[in-house]
């Protein structure tokens, strides 16, 4: 049975896309794998000018380095495809992203590829950006908004396409009163995760934490409904438990798969 | 509100200029003067409370506190600032104890002053506006500082911004230095503390107020949440134990087993005095830890950070951390104008990373692979002394 391999950037993604996919190749044998425990770091954290630094050793060449070393496994996969979120700052310029891949693959290569290297290159592994990250998608599928916690319905530009993300929403573009919102950030209206943020819970205070856990946690942690400084820890560990889980079985339900950008 | 810190001069030390906010790391060489730096508002807030002399002598010693490279010329001083008010404080040796330098200005006006080698503080009593009444005190104890005595000045305008800076420079804590083995074999004093002395002797009995205090649970809860982030695999509770003035904890672990903390690994210790030093803090507060990497896998780093963050989100604490890690350098890849390099050839040190190098450059890579190939923070480039590795 032909086998994927999975390299994602984030932990949604990691926890739940592979199970999205898979449901995208129903009918079809094949086995997904996850290659690594954990995400591999995001290449796309802060915008990418091209060219890149000719050294080397940039993060793109690192997750370069990823994807080749899981196709010389000894148990490789038949196929990788690695997914990054392209993320705002590079909306504008994501050739820039898919050239220094390219280029960093070249890099790797060296100078005199033989035959074979080239055509595991060529054939085996696929590189894609979810644009401008991977909670847009949800806004295609209201189900799963709902199943990522979402108590108030999405109010989205109707002219623009998702992954041209733009909120339209009032409330969410309401000048600020409260700096300890976590949505409350400049430019937020293009913002699918703040924006996701505030549907679930517009008042919770700023637990938050990083980019990757941060949908994750947040979520959860205002799915509870309750300031978790207010509440019996173990209730909110229970509820936090189940409500972890939200965003990543919209993720993995949702009916279409992540459109991907070549 | 806003904080600055300029020295000239002290110890490693030769020109300072720094203006944290958020969480911060500095990185630099070894020898390069971060915990020098973190601990010179320790210092300060040291001498506010007990005096220079003693403070100078409980941090690296009297006779080592002005720069050994430092011409007579050259000014040996401190300024801290505090929202709009500037403390300046220059140490000056007398022949029976300090007559520093001070002046505590507001805007640009003066409004507590003391020259250098008098015995007189001036105090303003009122506002600029009307007429400059000035009082005049005789200092009380030989090496007591001017702002102290405004601080302590009841009515005057002076004082309210006196007490702000002092207010910051003592509750300022430089952490790190913990005490494992005490706190393994003894637990904590029992104690009315609700803030972690410097050593985390009192982790236990700090933790204990909180809980049973309501205003404080916030605190607990705040560490308590972290450690189950961190250690998810085996913590779920802390439960404390009392016996002759002595606070011990035990952890309960999966399962429901018990499990005595003194048994407890380093790591999980580190974390617990690390989330319990943070949540000591309050609103406006500055803390630095030094080298909050020791014992910890890069797992539990990461999520201490972003508890860190949060915390200082939430309460506007400016959190300082001097590392070596990586991990927490790559932690800085999003926010690198909060990552502060210990760089002696520049005019003053720390410098933002950004200012050393191009942002577009730096977005290319982790901050902490840049470190580790001594792109930024690296002992000088003297290469002679470098040993030479073959192959």
């Amino acid at each position: 049975m032909p086998s994927i391999g999975l390299i994602t950037t984030g932990e949604c993604e990691h926890r739940a896309l592979g199970a999205s996919l898979q449901r995208a190749f129903e009918g079809a044998e094949l086995v997904l794998v996850q290659p690594f425990q954990r995400p591999v770091p995001s290449i796309t954290s802060n915008h990418l000018g091209y060219p890149g630094p000719a050294s080397g050793g940039t993060q793109v060449d690192k997750l370069v380095a990823s994807i080749m070393a899981t196709l010389e496994r000894r148990d490789a996969p038949d196929f990788v495809v690695t997914i990054d979120d392209l993320e705002l700052p590079n909306v504008a310029t994501a050739h820039h992203v898919t050239q220094l891949v390219s280029d960093a693959f070249r890099r790797a290569l060296g100078a005199t590829p033989t035959h074979q290297q080239l055509a595991r290159v060529r054939e085996r592994c696929s590189f894609h950006l979810l644009c401008p990250m991977l909670e847009a998608y949800l806004f295609g599928e209201p189900a799963a908004l709902e199943r990522a916690g979402a108590t108030r319905p999405a109010k989205l530009e109707p002219t623009h396409h998702l992954e041209d993300f733009l909120a339209a929403d009032p409330e969410f573009a309401a000048p600020d009163e409260v700096r300890e919102h976590p949505w409350r950030r400049p430019a937020r209206a293009r913002h699918p995760k703040r924006y996701l943020s505030f549907l679930v819970d517009p008042t919770a205070p700023s637990a938050s934490p990083t980019r990757s856990r941060e949908t994750v946690c947040t979520l959860s942690r205002r799915s509870s409904g309750r300031r978790c400084s207010h509440t019996n820890p173990w209730e909110l560990r229970s509820r936090t438990r189940c409500s972890m889980t939200s965003l990543t079985r919209s993720v993995s339900r949702a009916r279409s798969p992540a459109h991907a950008t070549r | 509100m806003s904080f600055r810190l300029q020295v000239r001069n002290y110890r490693g030390l030769r020109a300072v200029d720094w203006s944290p906010e958020g969480v911060c790391a500095v990185v630099g060489a070894n020898g390069s003067g971060k915990t020098t730096l973190l601990d010179v508002p320790a210092l300060l807030g040291d001498a506010l409370e007990r005096g220079l002399a003693r403070a100078l002598e409980a941090h690296g010693g009297i006779a080592n506190a002005r720069n050994l490279y430092a011409a007579d010329s050259e000014p040996y001083d401190f300024d801290v600032t505090v929202g709009d008010a500037v403390w300046h404080l220059a140490p000056l040796q007398a022949d029976r104890g300090f007559r520093s330098e001070e002046r505590l200005t507001v805007n640009g006006h003066t409004v507590v002053s003391r020259e250098a080698g008098a015995e007189l503080v001036q105090i303003e009593t009122r506002g600029p506006d009307s007429t400059n009444t000035r009082v005049v005190s005789s200092s009380r104890l030989t090496d007591s500082l001017a702002l102290k005595e405004a601080a302590d000045w009841p009515g005057a305008p002076a004082a309210v911004k006196a007490q702000e800076t002092l207010k910051l420079l003592c509750r300022y804590r430089l952490y790190g230095l913990y005490d494992l083995a005490a706190l393994r074999r003894r637990g904590s004093p029992e104690s009315s503390q609700r803030r972690l002395d410097q050593r985390g002797s009192d982790v236990f009995s700090v933790l204990r107020n909180w809980r049973d205090r309501r205003n404080d649970l916030e605190r607990y809860e705040f560490v308590l949440d972290g450690l189950r982030d961190v250690f998810g695999d085996f913590f779920e509770d802390l439960d404390f134990e009392k016996a002759a003035q002595v606070v011990g904890a035990s952890l309960r672990l999966k399962g429901n087993r018990m499990h005595s903390a003194s048994l407890a690994p380093d790591g999980w210790f580190v974390a617990l005095l690390h989330l319990t030093a943070v949540a000591s803090t309050d609103d406006g507060d500055v803390i630095a830890i030094d080298e909050p990497e020791n014992a910890l896998h890069p797992h539990a780093i990461k999520i201490l950070l972003e508890h860190m963050r949060a915390w200082s989100r939430r309460h506007r604490v400016t959190i300082l951390l001097a590392t070596h890690s990586p991990v927490i350098i790559s932690d800085f890849d999003t926010r690198p104008e909060q990552l502060f390099v210990m760089q002696p050839e520049q005019p003053a040190s720390p410098v933002p990373v950004t200012d050393l190098k191009d942002r577009d450059w730096l977005a290319h890579f982790t901050l902490g692979d840049l470190y580790t190939r001594e792109e930024f923070g690296a002992p000088r480039d003297d290469a002679e002394h470098r040993p030479h590795h073959d192959g």
